[in-house]
């Protein structure tokens, strides 16, 4: 990978993102020391000079200027290690003790401190210009006294804590880059791998499915979630696949048949040629059913929320279906029984769950034998009824079940028997858009078509 | 009658008003929306035949159009979307009828000459005849030549339709439509079968057969010629 596509990935954007939340998080958190122990450093040496002054203010009251001079060089030593500021003037600032030079130029002043610059120079030392603070005090008899420190060890301190923090923020860094490299590239990794699995796909090795950790992670969900979706668009593209098989033979057919009927009509050969156009014509009426039984399907496949819907009296419909069957049925030997159990109203099209109704009704009627009863049944309960007819015809086998319902599937493999194979499909469609089952049950012998409706949402 | 046909299509235009003429009508053509809303308001019609798809307008504007002008003409809708909601749209949009392409002729036709004869009529009468058929739509009971003939509700309601428009081709789904109301595409000969059962009942016994079977078309109740 190169470096611009490496700077462009989630991996290392992200990677950059830990990093700058662990340094700012750090950063504030080391400010805050810092500053607390600032205060509490100056705050503790700013009392230290302020006992220091007491004591000698006692002493200048006890001893006079004379014991207060002597305190002050007992305390400026050159054996005494200390960052003291002492210094004693009289009414003119004309130095009387002390380790300064003369009286400061102030820097500024707040609360009676002083704070100014001083030159100091320890043993073996060059002379260095340090910060410095100092008290004020006002003595009896017009004398000036400074007492103070300088800043040399704050300074120090502070500049050790600065170091300290920068260290930690180095760190930081890069532990925050490295730690957040790791954990991105863990997740990102596994969206990768999804990716190179679609990208597999794509490229044509449709049985190829995501990898799932088994971890139960939102990852493997996702996993899981893309690999049902392409088992459901495999399963669609294979039922493509037979429907466009079954339309080579529904549909080439009578085109073929059309196209040589019109041929022999035109060449004239020995016979009338209306004879020929009139069986054209049939073949095309055939082609334009089979078409508009596809439309139909596709529309109820599409309508499964469509809004004109009204309640729809289902013991009424059975009445109507058995009432327009009925001498259909006698002609063909068939003996038609309509029976409502319990009545029930739901909301749907009625001309759909008519035309749903009727296609099994036209089904038993074909396949029925001789003599044999064709049972239409509203079974309750009314929140859940069923619409069911139930033939003693030969039944579809129940591996064979499933199939019935696809588009251009007729169960004779010589497709001798007549019908377009669009009827079982059609009632599956208009309950699927009614969200009711269909299902296909053996009667023994015979078959039970059985098309029930989902209790309404409470 | 006075047809006019609003259809981008030339091949189905000149179809139409082929058979149309050979049928007797005269029949005026418009190839877009404009133009056929321009004839259509004009008054002149006694059915408008009006494709779904059109240029510049389309055919349930138009419709919607013409009903808005308050010219009540009878109209046809002809489409190539045959889905149950576009029936309902073209309905509501106030059509009288509605079509799905590709159609037979005849279809076309006989539901044309429903459309002009409900128009012309109005449907007040209690009694309908045809030739010595008889029925009395109050009592609710049929004869011919005197005889009283025992009809199912349906059988009579589909008898009631057929006298209606006696003289006229009238198709199997249109019986489907008006008499069971339901409009549906069967696989069977559901409809013959009512059919043969009242001829059974209204033709049997008697010389003159008034219920035709219409080759490649519907039926018709007339004397025949």
């Amino acid at each position: 990978m190169s470096l611009r596509r490496f700077l462009g990935t989630s991996t290392f954007r992200l990677a950059l993102l830990y990093a700058a939340l662990f340094s700012l998080s750090v950063a504030a958190l080391s400010g805050v020391f810092y500053w607390t122990t600032s205060v509490a450093l100056e705050q503790e040496r700013r009392e230290t000079v302020f006992a220091e002054a007491e004591a000698l203010v006692e002493q200048y009251r006890l001893l006079g200027p004379r014991g207060l001079s002597a305190a002050i060089r007992e305390r400026i030593r050159p054996e005494r290690v200390g960052d003291g500021i002492y210094l004693l003037v009289d009414g003119n600032y004309t130095p009387i003790s002390g380790n300064l030079a003369g009286w400061p130029v102030l820097q500024s002043e707040a609360d009676g401190w002083y704070e100014f610059d001083v030159e100091r120079r320890g043993p073996g030392e060059d002379e260095t210009v340090l910060g410095a603070r100092a008290i004020h005090v006002a003595l009896a008899g017009g004398l000036h006294l400074l007492v103070g420190q300088d800043l040399a060890a704050e300074e120090h301190l502070q500049a050790a804590i600065l170091r300290a923090g920068l260290w930690v923020m180095a760190v930081t860094i890069a532990l925050g880059l490295g730690v957040g490299f790791l954990m991105s590239r863990r997740l990102l990794g596994r969206i990768e791998s999804i990716n190179r699995a679609t990208a597999r796909i794509r490229a044509g090795e449709v049985r190829h499915r995501m990898p799932v950790e088994n971890s139960g992670d939102e990852f493997d969900r996702l996993a899981q979630n893309l690999n049902s979706m392409l088992d459901e668009i495999e399963r669609l593209m294979g039922g493509i696949r037979a429907v466009t098989d079954n339309i080579a033979h529904d549909l080439r057919s009578p085109l073929t048949r059309l196209k040589n009927e019109l041929e022999l009509a035109l060449a004239g050969a020995d016979r009338d040629p209306r004879t020929a156009i009139e069986r054209a014509i049939a073949e095309a009426d055939g082609l334009i059913k089979t078409f508009n039984a596809l439309l139909a399907i596709a529309d109820a496949e599409a309508g499964s929320g469509r809004a004109d819907r009204a309640p729809v009296d289902l013991a009424r419909l059975v009445a109507d279906v058995a009432e327009l069957y009925a001498p259909l049925s006698e002609e063909r030997g068939l003996k038609l029984t309509a029976e409502v159990e319990t009545p029930a109203t739901i909301e749907g099209d009625r001309q759909l769950l008519f035309q749903a109704l009727a296609n099994l009704v036209e089904n038993a009627i074909k396949y029925a034998a001789e003599g044999g009863a064709i049972a239409l049944t509203l079974e309750g309960p009314a929140a859940s009824p069923s619409l069911v007819v139930a033939d003693r015809g030969p039944g579809i086998p129940e591996a064979a079940r499933e199939a019935a319902m696809e588009r251009f599937v007729r169960l004779d493999p010589s497709r001798s028997t007549p019908g377009s194979g669009l009827g079982l499909p059609l009632v599956k469609a208009i309950a699927d858009m009614h969200g009711a089952a269909f299902v296909l049950e053996d009667n023994r012998p015979g078959l039970v078509a059985r098309v029930t409706f989902a209790p309404p949402p409470v | 009658m006075r047809i006019l046909i609003v259809e981008d299509d030339p091949a189905t235009a000149a179809y139409v008003r082929k058979g149309l003429g050979e049928a007797g009508h005269v029949v005026d053509h418009a190839g877009n929306g404009h133009d056929g809303l321009f004839l259509a308001t004009t008054g002149r019609f006694d059915a408008i035949v009006l494709d779904r798809m059109l240029p510049q307008l389309d055919g349930l504007s138009v419709l919607q159009a013409i009903r808005a002008a308050k010219v009540d003409t009878p109209v046809l809708i002809l489409s190539a979307l045959g889905q149950v909601d576009d029936r309902v749209k073209g309905l509501k949009a106030g059509g009288d009828d509605y079509l799905t392409k590709p159609f037979a002729f005849s279809e076309l036709l006989a539901r044309l000459e429903a459309l002009m004869r409900r128009r012309s009529g109005p449907q007040t009468e209690t009694v309908l005849r045809v030739a010595d058929l008889e029925m009395d739509l109050l009592k609710r009971d049929v004869t011919r030549a005197g005889r009283s003939i025992d009809l199912q509700p349906r059988e009579f309601l589909l008898l009631e339709y057929l006298m209606r428009h006696a003289g006229q081709v009238v198709t199997r789904t249109m019986l489907l439509e008006n008499v069971w109301d339901y409009h549906f595409d069967p696989q069977t000969n559901v409809i013959d079968v009512h059919i043969s059962r009242l001829r059974q009942k209204i033709d049997k016994g008697f010389d003159k057969p008034l219920l035709h079977t219409v080759r490649g078309a519907g039926y018709s109740l007339r004397v025949a010629a």
